[in-house]
């Protein structure tokens, strides 16, 4: 999953952490994380689940099959077309369910002519199909049947597809993006035209021979008979104002491609991604890099663009994004515990669990939230002082500051918190005076020489954090030591998190009809296979599922998420927690298992938290 | 997911007995695999002939010198769902993975009928048996899997009965086609969702489908395959859907 990567614009953040210079990257290899989207399946919506449809979209009089892909979640959600190739042999259908569950639709059509679908191919005909299926898309009655939000309609197509999707998103000024996946040129000049290439006629006498109504021959002819217009170099003037990703292979597509993104950028738009990836025309053994990058900038787009869009999302201020949703369990998919408050661009930590610092440049790479940049945290509170709330405290103080965090860090919690910072001050003594040193390199990258201090305010209940975006107010609750959870009052919501901790009415009272209340559980059915002695902390410090249910319906927030529930995944669980003769994932308790305990006592909206969700 | 999960682990250590309910997810299902200069995976687009009709098939070519166990995916009726994700992370551990669209579906020629289908199948194991395939595409011909999805499932479990040199055989949600008219409730609900759901399929309505299907109920009753599959891996995937009890 290495290649070479060019950016420029306002998505340069994505790669400062590797490069510390300007807006434009070239050439540098680069690692992109690749989204939960791509490796693991969301947590079920039982009232609206992911589904299916395969509607016939009409075009021209003659119908097209199409597969239509639909998220989960009541939606509306954003929309991909995707197009496939010439004859469509790939149809980057493990690309449509990445993209699914990133949380958007896929619309596969047939053109006509391929597949099975009914009329003839040709060039002119499959940029038809691709404008039908858009308007099919934005038809009110289907974006409402099929949960379509018709202001964020993304063409992504490859190869040949890559042509039809440049063109078209070109001539339809109401699609909001491209992605060309190695799109294959049609015009005379381009790599296309090598027509005394002995391979170009056996390929595309092939390609042609799967479809109806053509022979290559007809093919070249058409794109021969209008240069311009089969030149997609054409379309530049009509796209520069649009998110445009250019995804480049080691195949005959390259120079083409390079120049297209070039192209674009000259004619200034500022939102071009280029990725070169070191693989062929089908991207054999880049499929999960090229997912990667597709489901990481279709993230990018929305976040960035999505605040000035339209009247019909209404731009939510005030985003929860959970960095770790763990415990102590060492669970490789779940790091310790840390919730972000962002309101615009500010960050408000809620715990700094292990991994705190990896998971909050995560969010910013993977999800679009600047305001999670390690340097950008400068507000923290932590419900209590165990090992997995706050075994990321020194990460959070040293990596903020040498990641650009310009002034001390602010952290708020119980009594003990001023000694814990003290002592981790204390520990990384060498450190700090290493780089505050006048002579240390370090400072030629601008870090603040007094920005490693932190201010600890040890709190009690009440309010106890007032900025201009966010009140704070700390409420008693019962865990194994000194306890508080949080509700935090912003301009548009309210968001209430529990920390660990036994049922209290605190929480009840401080949700009262919150927003978003975020709060422990732990199942039943795990516990019971649990030994005594964890059953009985468990019923002291924590809450089961059964009374969170209870809890949720007495304080009746309008979402309810679920966080810091112990399990062991599989092969983890230490010898003496499992019953005898259990197996190895006895104690592995999955997202099915928390749904169904609270789904069946509890019927308002809530979701099983995973790391990097975004509510 | 989780069902490709499933299968690769069927494919990586092909004797489980239990029911598994949670499983970690392998590697070739979530990361690409090291880059292979010498033999790069590959994709190559096929015509492989049956009884006279040219079937489209696409076949995913593992990396490495091989030969590669191979399997075949057959997708069902009408194959609006061809798990391509699947057939990719199955590719990315190192097999072969062959799709092809049955006789009279998504533009291969000929007519469709479920007895076509089983020939079909056939007609593609005959063919990653012939020795010039074997060669060309680096495969294994003693390590044949096929795996199916609805129909396909049942098509999968009806070549592996049929073919003791089928080494593995997996069943996702598969449509027992020999209890089509077991309960004339179930019969009605099914014909109407067939009616609506066959438009790539050509040559064949849902009453004719029925009608075939309710001649063949004998031999097509997938629970008496269970005896001529017992001494090879056999892995049934359940949905919550409507072909589960039929399933088990």
């Amino acid at each position: 999953m290495i290649w070479a990567m060019k950016r420029i614009g306002c998505l340069a953040f994505l790669l400062c952490l590797v490069l510390w210079s300007g807006n434009t990257i070239r050439g540098q290899e680069s690692v992109q994380q690749v989204p939960a989207a791509v490796t693991s399946d969301p947590s079920p919506d039982p009232a609206n689940p992911a589904t299916m449809a395969w509607p016939d979209i009409l075009s021209h009089g003659s119908k097209m099959y199409s597969v239509l892909y639909i998220a989960s979640g009541s939606g509306p959600h954003p929309t991909v077309l995707m197009l496939h190739g010439f004859p469509g042999n790939e149809k980057n259908l493990d690309l449509a369910f990445s993209i699914r569950r990133a949380g958007w639709n896929v619309l596969v059509p047939f053109y006509r002519g391929a597949w099975g679908s009914g009329g003839t191919f040709s060039f002119t005909h499959a940029v038809e199909d691709t404008q039908a299926s858009i308007d099919f898309l934005r038809d009110s009655e289907n974006a409402k049947k099929f949960r379509i939000d018709p202001a964020h309609i993304v063409l992504v197509g490859h190869s040949m597809g890559g042509f039809i999707a440049a063109y078209a998103a070109a001539h339809e000024p109401k699609v909001f993006a491209a992605a060309l996946v190695s799109p294959g040129n049609l015009g005379p000049g381009s790599a296309r035209q090598r027509t005394d290439d002995p391979q170009f006629w056996e390929r595309w006498n092939d390609n042609a021979s799967r479809l109806v109504g053509t022979t290559a021959q007809q093919l070249v002819q058409e794109a021969d008979s209008d240069p311009a217009k089969w030149n997609y170099m054409n379309c530049v003037s009509l796209l520069k104002n649009r998110p445009v990703l250019v995804l480049e292979a080691d195949d005959r597509n390259t120079s083409d491609n390079q120049e297209l993104a070039s192209r674009l950028r000259q004619a200034g738009d500022s939102e071009v991604t280029e990725i070169h990836m070191h693989t062929d025309h089908p991207f054999s053994d880049h499929r999960i890099a090229m997912q990667a990058a597709i489901v990481n900038w279709l993230g990018i787009i929305t976040a960035v663009r999505s605040p000035s869009q339209g009247p019909e999302k209404p731009t939510t201020r005030t985003k929860v994004v959970l960095l770790g949703t763990g415990t102590p369990v060492p669970d490789p998919d779940r790091s310790g515990p840390a919730t972000l408050i962002v309101v615009d661009d500010r960050a408000y930590l809620v715990d700094f669990g292990p991994g705190v610092v990896r998971r909050a440049e995560a969010a910013a790479l993977t999800r679009g939230i600047t305001a999670a940049r390690p340097g950008n945290l400068k507000v923290a509170f932590v419900t209590h002082l165990h090992s997995d709330h706050t075994a990321g405290y020194s990460d959070l103080i040293l990596t903020g500051w040498t990641s650009g965090r310009a002034v001390p860090l602010e952290v708020y919690g119980p009594s003990g918190l001023q000694s814990m910072t003290e002592h981790i001050l204390q520990a990384y003594r060498v450190d700090i005076e290493t780089r505050t040193n006048p002579d240390a390199a370090m400072r030629e990258i601008g870090r603040s020489p007094d920005a490693w201090k932190v201010n600890a305010h040890e709190i009690k209940a009440g309010v106890i954090y007032k900025d201009e975006k966010v009140t704070v107010t700390a409420f008693a609750t019962k865990h194994a030591m000194e306890s508080y959870g949080y509700r935090f009052d912003t301009p548009d919501r309210t968001i209430v998190i529990s920390g660990d901790t036994n049922p209290v009415d605190a929480t009840i009272k401080a949700c009262n009809g919150c927003d978003v209340l975020i709060h422990e559980a732990q199942p039943l059915e795990m516990q019971a296979k649990m030994p005594e002695s964890v059953q009985s902390f468990v019923a002291r410090y924590h809450t089961t599922t059964e009374q969170l249910a209870q809890l949720a319906n007495k304080a009746k927030p309008k979402l309810l998420v679920i966080y810091h529930t112990i399990t062991f995944p599989p092969g983890i669980a230490p010898p003496r927690l499992l019953p005898p003769d259990a197996s190895a994932d006895a104690l592995y308790v999955s997202p099915e298992m928390l749904q169904k305990e609270i789904s069946s006592r509890y019927s308002g909206h809530f979701a099983i938290g995973k790391d990097l969700d975004v509510y | 997911m989780l069902n490709l999960a499933m299968i690769l682990a069927l494919l990586g250590t092909a004797w489980i007995t239990r029911p598994i309910q949670a499983q970690q997810t392998p590697t070739p299902v979530i990361a690409d695999p090291i880059a292979d200069k010498q033999f790069p995976p590959g994709l190559s687009v096929l015509t492989i002939p049956s009884t006279g009709s040219e079937m489209d098939a696409f076949f995913y070519l593992a990396s490495g010198a091989g030969p590669h166990g191979t399997v075949v995916l057959l997708h069902g009726l009408p194959g609006y769902e061809i798990n391509g994700d699947l057939a990719q992370s199955i590719r990315r551990a190192g097999w072969n993975v062959l799709l092809f669209n049955y006789r009279g579906t998504w533009g291969s020629t000929g007519i469709f009928s479920q007895s076509s289908a089983i020939e079909d199948t056939a007609a593609v194991v005959r063919f990653l048996r012939d020795p010039a395939s074997i060669a060309t595409y680096r495969i294994d011909p003693r390590r044949l899997v096929i795996i199916g999805h609805s129909f396909g499932g049942f098509l999968a479990g009806y070549e592996g009965s049929h073919d003791p040199d089928i080494i593995a055989i997996g069943i996702i949600s598969a449509t027992n086609l020999g209890r089509i008219n077991f309960d004339p409730k179930e019969r009605d609900s099914r014909l109407k969702r067939w009616q609506t759901q066959l438009h790539p399929v050509h040559g064949a309505t849902a009453s004719d489908l029925f009608a075939e299907a309710e001649r063949h109920a004998k031999e097509w009753g997938y629970v008496q395959w269970a005896d001529a599959l017992r001494t090879r891996p056999v892995l049934l995937v359940e949905a919550d859907d409507h072909f589960a009890a039929a399933g088990t």
